[in-house]
């Protein structure tokens, strides 16, 4: 595969567009200033990924993408930003009540709101992908994953490496400062079909 | 202190020095084999079931390393009849079970069984399925393996 540099700055570009729009919708979902702390485009040996992440406890939310580009997409939260994260959605329903930032163990609600926080920002992000590529791309159900990090992100690195061994990664992190609050995005394109897409820009 | 070193996703490690490997498995499977009397043990994380004629990353797939593990093995002056194994991982990850691709970690437990089978290799322990990971530590001084869930030991085979 080639890609020239005018390409890479263009993906660079739609990296850009899809956590400002991330960022943005954030922000107003959860009534605080959330901020696009990096985002940059990685080509990475995938079996390194797990071991970046590290065993410490997190939740995921993976999703995967159909159309131009497709690709799998997933979103990391620290277990504490993931308590918070939950706590701020969830304040005054249920058995949590904006309490228990300090308990391990997350609920039913509390997980179903962590994956649809993670629908929110796959779906900013891929509709900024969408609006640059002047393409259509439909999202899956989220699937939300409360584990060791490494084993959260193994489902994607396992379906990955059926076909390489190597891959691209968009990666983001979001911060909400105030609150303490921080996840990663990582983003794995088909790049067969974003180079696609480029193409006929 | 035993040093404990970290196999990678997709990677295999033999020694007879008794070091400790570590690894950390979701839907992946850590197959550690070990001859107790050689002193000869070895852990693999494999990803995958299958091969298919590729071999550029024999450590990636069960019916890859467990040859490459056992040959390396035979070389450090075990016996083959000798050797034992001890597998954990193979989990599903997913809470909903819409995904197809989420059969892989039982896809993996079956494929370990049969090629461990092939190659004359007895379990003699395991902690696989259900839907967590695992941090898996293997001794290759006396073949023990622990299983810890996010820091908490939760087996001992």
């Amino acid at each position: 595969m080639k890609i020239d540099l005018y390409k890479l700055a263009k993906m660079n570009e739609i990296a850009k567009e899809g956590a400002r729009r991330v960022a943005e919708n954030l922000s107003a979902m959860l009534g605080m200033d959330v901020e696009m702390k990096i985002t940059k485009i990685d080509f990475v040996t995938l079996s390194d990924i797990p071991e970046e992440i590290g065993d410490s406890e997190m939740v995921g939310v993976y999703l995967m993408f159909f159309g131009t580009p497709s690709g799998h997409l997933m979103v990391l939260f620290p277990v504490t930003s993931a308590k918070k994260v939950a706590n701020l959605l969830l304040a005054g329903i249920g058995e949590n009540g904006g309490n228990g930032e300090n308990c391990d163990e997350f609920s039913e609600l509390d997980l179903s709101a962590i994956g649809e926080i993670g629908n929110i920002i796959t779906s900013s992000f891929i509709d900024g992908w969408a609006n640059v590529l002047k393409t259509e791309i439909d999202i899956s159900t989220p699937q939300v994953i409360h584990d060791m990090g490494s084993a959260v992100i193994d489902p994607i690195i396992v379906e990955l490496s059926k076909e390489h061994d190597h891959a691209f990664v968009f990666n983001s992190s979001i911060t909400a400062k105030d609150k303490d609050i921080t996840c990663q995005i990582y983003v794995f394109p088909d790049m067969d079909k974003l180079v696609e897409a480029l193409e006929k820009l | 202190m035993a040093d404990r070193i970290r196999v990678k996703m997709g990677e295999y490690k033999v020694c007879n020095s008794g070091s400790v490997f570590v690894t950390t498995v979701g839907s992946c499977i850590a197959i550690g084999l070990i001859d107790p009397v050689a002193g000869v043990g070895g852990l693999a994380h494999i990803m995958l079931p299958e091969s298919n004629g590729k071999n550029d990353n024999v450590g990636k797939y069960a019916d890859t390393a467990v040859p490459a593990m056992l040959k390396e093995m035979e070389k450090k002056k075990a016996k083959k009849e000798r050797i034992v194994a001890k597998i954990a991982g193979g989990a599903r990850m997913f809470r909903f079970n819409s995904n197809k691709m989420d059969c892989i970690g039982d896809r993996n437990i079956e494929a370990v069984r049969r090629i461990l089978k092939k190659y004359g290799i007895k379990i003699v322990g395991e902690d696989v399925g259900k839907n967590h990971g695992r941090t898996v530590e293997f001794h290759t001084s006396d073949g023990k393996m622990v299983i810890k869930r996010a820091n908490r030991v939760t087996n001992e085979l």
